[in-house]
């Protein structure tokens, strides 16, 4: 199977559309294969894919960010709130 | 207090305190459930007045609703529902946002410049550095612009730590949505951090 193509071709839109599923783990062997041998042939989608992996990282990031002390205190006023509202 | 995974058997005995009205029931509901309630609404809404009207709707009509979880491995996800449908009726009230699902070549680089701006590897700036500061202001906002079927898809899978059949029983959708809105959100989140890099490039 040739993988000589222009950036942009057919080749690399269907690789667009799997690369969640293949930095997800959750792409069937035959498939990973099949984008592994484009990306060693296409630096721009194996740049494009580094780029996602690394969205994908820093929403990790994000979401081990703590509360900062101001929304804690936030949070404990509302949790007051309501059990004085469960009270009465 | 964060507990990122729900505990089986907490949740059973969590359960069943609130089926019998036990004293203590809804703040051990509370403390178990309302950091991560109120920080996925923060994420969800952006605003935290929005985040504690969620958690405390949520919270409430938990403890109004309980007899219609069935069991408790159930209960995350009935919360996350909850506090999911909560959280897009407040951003109802915003501007006009239509549900289509953008094709991806909405979303592809147009050229190889494009595909080639390179974003950074989190694990090597410093924690406490102002780049890493930058860049996730930069991406709490892009969440925002997301339009709300896929920011929920994405903040549910990708902040919150969930599986893509999590999700799909949060939202009641079929797990191939979910994995279709997920790819179309971080797309576009990838979109706004290369726009954003190819702007600091230029300005070198």
């Amino acid at each position: 199977m040739s993988h000589a193509h222009q950036p942009g071709s057919e080749h690399c839109r269907e690789l667009l559309a799997r690369l969640s599923d293949y930095i997800d783990g959750e792409l069937a062997a035959e498939f990973c294969e099949q984008i592994e041998l484009h990306l060693a042939d296409c630096p721009p989608c194996a740049a494009f894919l580094s780029s996602l992996e690394r969205t994908v990282a820093w929403l990790g990031d994000l979401s081990e960010e703590s509360l900062s002390n101001d929304l804690r205190e936030d949070l404990e006023r509302c949790l007051a709130g309501i059990r004085s509202q469960q009270r009465n | 207090m964060r507990s990122h995974e729900s505990s089986p058997s907490t949740d059973e005995m969590l359960l069943e305190s609130l089926r019998r009205g036990e004293t203590g029931a809804f703040e051990r509901l509370a403390e178990r459930y309302s950091d991560r309630i109120f920080g996925f609404g923060l994420k969800m809404c952006g605003e935290r007045e929005d985040a504690l009207d969620v958690l405390q709707d949520t919270l409430l009509q938990a403890f109004r609703s309980i007899d219609k979880i069935e069991h408790a491995a159930a209960l995350r996800s009935w919360l996350f529902r909850v506090a999911s449908n909560a959280c897009l009726m407040k951003r109802r009230k915003g501007k006009y946002e239509p549900a289509r699902e953008l094709s991806l070549e909405e979303l592809a680089p147009r050229n190889a410049e494009e595909a080639r701006i390179e974003i950074p590897d989190p694990s090597t700036l410093p924690d406490a550095g102002v780049e890493r500061a930058e860049i996730r202001r930069r991406l709490r906002e892009a969440i925002q612009q997301l339009p709300q079927h896929y920011r929920v898809v994405l903040v549910l899978r990708d902040l919150e730590q969930m599986s893509s059949k999590q999700v799909g029983d949060v939202l009641d959708l079929p797990e191939s949505t979910v994995k279709m809105r997920l790819h179309r959100a971080r797309l576009m989140l990838r979109k706004q951090l290369a726009q954003y890099y190819s702007r600091e490039s230029d300005a070198v």
